[in-house]
C-alpha cells in the first residue's frame, strides 16, 4: 500500500518538534512566513538590554523593535524591508555582532529538517546566520516542507559535501536554548533564543 | 596515606553523602525520571543495532587512529586551521597557555569539556594570570563554588536552588530569588558580557572528523555557539579518541548521545565546525594523548574509548544513586570513572575507587558504546591486586577455595563451630560485635546441617528420563540453602529428567573474580570444566543466576588462553532455572491452577543483566500464584557478594528501600532466582520482623505442583 510519506513525516516532525519546546507554524509561502514573524516581532515583550561590557553601543537604546534577517535572498530581503517599513520594525541584514545586549527576533532559512527528532539544518557559515540563531529573544527558522526526512541518515552526503568546503559551520537546532541544570528542571533560553519557532512553508 | 587509612576516609565520605536528603532525593527523582523517559525516546529505535553501530565504528577508528590524526591534521592544516598533539596534561595546559599568550588573550570562555576538567586546564590557566568563566550553567555554578561538578552532563545536580540563588547573589551582589527560571536569567545577564569581552573561546568536542577536519559539539544551551564565535581565537581540547573517519559515524553517535544521557532525542543544538571561523579569528585543535595511546594497546580495557561521555552509567548506578558523583569518580563520574581514574588520574587515587561498583551491570546494559564496564572494572581490580598485593583476608580466601576439599572441609566445620552463635536458628545471632560492624540491617544466614552434597546420595531422582541434566549447586546452595536445590530436584523428577550431581565441582569463582584475585578465579573455572567434562548432560542446571552469569560470560575470557572447545562445551551447557523450567521444561502450562498466595519479584541483577532473562520467571510466577508487579523490580538488592562487607552503609540502604517497596505491595512473598539476593532479603526480613516471606521461586514452584 502507498504511504504518504511526506504528509507522514510532516506530522511526525510537527509532534516532535511541539514536544522539545518549539512552536511550529504552517505556512503557505515564505511571505506568509515573513508575516508571522513580523507579527511574534511586535507582540513579544520589549527586549532585555543585557549588559555586554564595553560592546554596548548606543543604538542599543533605541525603542523600535528589531528583526534580523541575514541570508534571504535580494528579493525576499526587499519583501521584508518593505513590511518593516510598514509596520515600524527594523530590520538588520548584517552586522548582528554589533547588538549583542539583544535583538528581538533573528529569522533564517533552514535547509532541512529530520522528523525523528525535529531538528532544523541550518547552514551558519555566515556569521550573522549564526548569530541570529543565538543572540535573539525569538528565532524563527523557516523551513521547507519538502525538505523533511525521517532519519539523519537521509543528510549525510550533503553534510559530507558542505563540511568538504575550506570553512564551514552548520548548526542543527532541534529546540530552544535550554538547561536542566538547577534541580534538573526543564528552564528555556540560558544563552540562547528564548523562544523557538518553526515555520514550515509548504511552498518551496 | 595506607590503603585501610585511604579507605576509611573514603568510607567517611560516603556516609556523608547517605546523610545528604537533598542529594539522596534529587538523585532518586533523576533516577526514576531517567529510566522513564529513556524507555519513551528509544522505543522507536532499534537501539542494540545502533549501539553495536557505535560500538563497531569506535573500534574501527581506534585501530586507526594515528592514520586518522594525520588526516585531520592534513586537511585542517589546508583549511589554516592549527593541530597539535600533546602527550600529557602538563604538555596539554602548556600549548594552550602558549596560544593565549601568542594572541595576547587575556580573558577566556569555556564551554563545558570533561577533556579540559581532566587536564586542569581552567586552574592552569587562572594560575598563569588569565580570567576563565565557564560558561555552562552548572558548570558556571561549581566554578563560583569552587566545586568539582559531580555529573558529567548534569556538573551541578547536588546543589539546590536555594544554594545557587546563594551562590548568585555573592556574585551579583545583589539579593536573588531561589526561583529557577530567574536563576537562569541571572546566568544569561551575568554571561553576556563575559562572552562579548573575551578573547579566547575553548570548548571540547564530541566527535573529530578525520575526512575533513571537522569537529562536532552537542549542546542543549547554546554556550559552545557563542564560545566558537564571538572570541578572537577558539581553541578546541580533543581527546584523540574522538577520531572517527566521517560523517557516518558521527550521525549514530549524535543520535544515540542525548538520547543516552539525557533521555532527548536531539540536543538543542549540533554544531558542525571546520575551518577558520572568518579569516579574522584564529583556530587550534589540540588532540590529547594522556594516556589513550597506552590504552588504546591494552587488549583488556581498550573497549573503555569507545566511550562518547553520556554519563548513562552513572545514570543508572545505585551506587551513584545513593552518593552522587563526587564519591563515584575523581573527574570522571560514574562506571567509567572509576576505570578513566585509573588510566588518566594515577592507581592511587582509583584504587579504592574501584571497589565501589556493586557488580550489578546497570551500566553495561545501557553502555551507549557497549562497554562490558564491570567486566574492565574487574580487571583493574586484578591489576591493583597485582600492584599493592593481596590484602590477607584476599588472599587467604584465594588459598583455600582454590582448593576444594579444604574449602568445603573448613564449610562443614563451620557448621559445628556457629553452633554457639545461631541459637539453633538459621541466621548467625551472637557474632561478636567486632565481626558484624555496620552489618546487622540484616541476619546473617547459618551454615545448614547437612550440606546438599552431603545429601545427594540419598534424594530420589531417574537414572533416565527424556531430559538429562547435571547440576550445578553453587557454593550458597549446596551449603546454605540446600533445600532450594532439593526443590529443584523434586520438579525435575516431576517432569521426567535423568539428573546427576558431579562431585568434584567447585565454587564457581565470581567472589574472587570480584574482588581481583584473577588467578584464583582461573583455577576453579578450570577445575569446574574438569568436575563436568565426563558428564553426559544436555543442560547444567545451576539456581544461581550469578554463578551462571560469571560461567556464561566471564569464563571463556578467563580462559581465552585455552581450549575454546573445552570451556563452550561446559558454558553453553549452563542453564538458570527459570528459563530452564519455562523453556525447556515447559512448566508454566503445566503448573496446576494457581494458588491465591500474593507474590511479588525481585529480578536478579545477573539474571535479568547477566543473561538477559526477564520473561520467563514472571510468566512461571503469574500462573502458580498471583503475581503483583512492583516498581524497579530489577535494581540491585545491595549484596553484591563481598561488596556487602565493604560497603555496608550503602547495601543496607539498597535494601531498606527494595524491602519497604514489597512490603508495601500487599504481597506475602517475594520471589528471587538467586541465592545471595535470598541472604540479602532474607536477612534484611528476619531484623525487620518477617513482614514478608522470601523464597528461592524453585520452591514456590515445587510447592504449587505439590512435589
Amino acid at each position: 500500500m502507498a504511504v504518504p510519506k511526506v504528509k507522514d513525516t510532516a506530522a511526525r516532525f510537527i509532534a516532535n518538534a511541539r514536544a522539545s519546546a518549539a512552536v511550529v507554524t504552517e505556512a503557505r509561502s515564505l511571505d506568509e512566513a515573513l508575516d508571522y514573524a513580523l507579527d511574534l516581532c511586535l507582540r513579544k515583550p520589549p527586549r532585555e538590554n543585557l549588559p555586554c561590557g564595553g560592546t554596548s553601543s548606543p543604538r542599543l537604546e533605541e525603542e523600535a523593535r528589531l528583526l534580523a534577517a541575514p541570508g534571504l535572498d535580494a528579493a525576499s530581503a526587499a519583501l521584508l524591508e518593505q513590511k518593516g517599513k510598514e509596520r515600524g520594525v527594523r530590520i538588520l541584514r548584517a552586522g548582528l555582532r554589533a547588538w549583542p545586549a539583544g535583538i528581538d527576533l533573528g529569522l533564517v532559512l533552514a535547509e532541512g529538517g529530520i522528523a525523528e527528532s525535529a531538528t532544523c539544518l541550518v547552514d551558519t557559515t555566515d556569521e550573522d546566520v549564526r548569530l541570529a540563531t543565538m543572540i535573539c529573544e525569538i528565532s524563527v527558522l523557516v523551513l521547507p516542507k519538502s525538505s523533511l526526512a525521517e532519519t539523519p541518515r537521509e543528510f549525510a552526503a550533503s553534510l559530507t559535501q558542505r563540511l568538504n568546503r575550506e570553512a564551514a559551520c552548520l548548526t542543527w537546532i532541534s529546540g530552544p536554548s535550554k538547561t536542566s541544570d538547577i534541580e534538573r528542571v526543564l528552564a528555556i533560553g540560558v544563552h540562547g533564543p528564548l523562544e523557538l519557532h518553526i515555520a514550515l512553508v509548504s511552498q518551496p | 596515606m595506607s590503603r585501610s587509612s585511604a579507605m576509611k576516609e573514603f568510607r567517611r565520605d560516603l556516609a556523608a553523602a547517605l546523610d545528604d536528603g537533598f542529594l539522596r532525593a534529587t538523585l532518586d527523582a533523576f533516577a526514576l525520571a531517567y529510566r522513564k523517559n529513556r524507555a519513551e525516546v528509544f522505543s522507536r529505535l532499534d537501539e542494540p543495532a545502533l549501539v553495536a553501530a557505535v560500538a563497531e565504528a569506535k573500534d574501527a577508528a581506534l585501530d586507526r587512529l594515528e592514520d586518522l590524526l594525520d588526516s585531520f591534521r592534513a586537511q585542517a592544516q589546508r583549511r589554516g586551521v592549527s593541530v597539535h598533539r600533546a602527550a600529557t596534561a602538563s604538555e596539554a595546559n602548556a600549548l594552550i597557555l602558549g596560544i593565549a599568550r601568542e594572541h595576547q588573550c587575556r580573558t577566556v570562555i569555556k564551554s563545558k569539556s570533561m577533556t579540559a576538567e581532566e587536564i586542569g586546564l581552567s586552574a592552569a590557566l587562572e594560575d598563569a594570570g588569565l580570567e576563565v568563566t565557564e560558561t555552562d550553567l552548572g558548570e558556571w555554578i561549581t566554578q563560583l563554588r569552587h566545586e568539582a561538578p559531580s555529573h558529567m552532563v548534569l556538573p551541578a545536580i547536588h546543589l539546590s536552588r536555594l544554594q545557587v540563588a546563594e551562590t548568585f547573589a555573592l556574585e551579583t551582589s545583589l539579593p536573588q530569588r531561589p526561583d529557577i527560571a530567574s536563576l537562569v536569567r541571572v546566568a544569561r545577564r551575568a554571561l553576556r558580557p563575559r562572552f562579548t569581552a573575551a578573547d579566547l573561546g575553548i570548548t571540547g568536542a564530541n566527535f573529530a572528523l578525520a575526512e575533513n577536519a571537522a569537529i562536532g559539539l552537542c549542546t542543549n544551551e547554546g554556550n559552545a555557539r557563542l564560545v566558537t564565535t564571538l572570541p578572537r581565537v577558539h581553541v578546541a581540547l580533543v581527546g584523540l579518541e574522538k577520531l572517527v573517519p566521517s560523517v557516518n559515524e558521527a550521525l549514530d553517535i549524535i543520535r544515540i548521545l542525548p538520547r543516552n544521557a539525557t533521555a532527548q532525542a536531539a540536543t538543542s543544538y549540533v554544531t558542525w565546525l571546520t575551518g577558520r571561523p572568518s579569516p579574522t579569528q584564529e583556530r587550534h585543535i589540540v588532540f590529547l594523548d594522556n594516556g589513550r595511546s597506552a590504552l588504546n594497546s591494552d587488549p583488556a580495557c581498550r573497549q573503555v574509548l569507545r566511550c562518547v561521555r553520556c554519563g548513562a552509567c552513572a545514570n543508572v548506578c545505585p551506587v551513584y544513586r545513593l552518593v552522587g558523583g563526587h564519591r563515584m569518580g575523581h573527574i570522571y563520574i560514574g562506571a567509567i570513572g572509576l576505570i578513566l581514574t585509573y588510566f588518566y588520574h594515577g592507581h592511587e587515587k582509583a584504587s579504592h575507587l574501584v571497589q565501589n561498583c556493586i557488580g550489578c551491570e546497570a551500566c553495561r546494559q545501557v553502555c551507549a558504546a557497549g562497554i562490558d564496564l564491570p567486566a574492565v572494572i574487574r580487571e583493574i581490580r586484578a591489576r591493583l591486586l597485582r600492584e599493592e598485593g593481596s590484602p590477607p583476608a584476599g588472599a587467604l580466601l584465594a588459598a583455600v577455595m582454590s582448593n576444594r576439599r579444604l574449602f568445603h572441609t573448613l564449610l562443614r566445620f563451620a557448621r559445628w563451630g556457629q553452633r554457639p552463635l545461631t541459637g539453633n536458628t538459621p541466621y548467625i545471632r551472637h557474632l561478636p560485635h567486632i565481626f558484624l560492624k555496620g552489618q546487622d540491617f540484616r541476619a546473617l544466614p547459618a551454615v545448614a546441617a547437612v550440606p546438599f552434597r552431603r545429601r545427594w546420595p540419598a534424594l530420589p531422582k531417574k537414572t533416565a528420563g527424556r531430559v538429562r541434566v547435571a547440576i550445578f549447586a553453587g557454593c550458597a546452595q549446596d551449603f546454605i540453602y540446600p533445600e532450594q536445590l532439593e526443590a529443584a530436584l523434586a520438579i525435575l523428577n516431576a517432569r521426567d529428567c535423568q539428573v546427576e550431581f558431579p562431585p568434584d565441582q567447585n565454587c564457581c569463582g565470581l567472589p574472587l573474580h570480584m574482588m581481583g584475585e584473577r588467578n584464583a578465579a582461573i583455577s576453579l573455572a578450570r577445575d569446574n570444566i574438569r568436575a563436568f567434562e565426563d558428564s553426559r548432560c544436555e543442560h547444567i542446571l545451576t539456581l544461581c543466576p550469578s554463578c551462571a552469569s560469571h560461567i556464561r560470560n566471564s569464563y571463556p575470557l578467563l580462559l581465552a588462553h585455552e581450549s575454546s572447545s573445552r570451556t563452550r562445551l561446559f558454558t553453553s551447557r549452563i542453564r538458570d532455572f527459570s528459563s530452564f523450567a519455562a523453556d525447556i521444561l515447559g512448566l508454566a502450562s503445566a503448573l496446576p491452577e494457581r494458588s491465591a498466595n500474593k507474590v511479588c519479584y525481585h529480578a536478579s541483577c545477573h539474571l535479568c543483566r547477566g543473561l538477559a532473562v526477564t520473561r520467563q520467571p514472571r510468566e512461571l510466577l503469574s500462573r502458580a500464584a498471583v503475581y503483583i508487579p512492583t516498581e524497579e523490580e530489577d535494581s540491585c538488592c545491595g549484596f553484591g557478594g563481598s561488596y556487602a562487607l565493604k560497603f555496608p552503609e550503602i547495601s543496607r540502604q539498597l535494601l531498606e528501600g527494595k524491602l519497604a517497596r514489597y512490603e508495601r505491595s500487599g504481597a506475602d512473598t517475594l520471589a528471587v532466582d538467586c541465592p545471595g539476593c535470598i541472604i540479602q532479603f532474607r536477612g534484611g526480613e528476619e531484623q525487620r520482623g518477617n513482614r514478608i516471606r522470601v523464597r528461592h521461586i524453585a520452591e514456590i514452584l515445587a510447592e504449587s505442583m505439590g512435589v
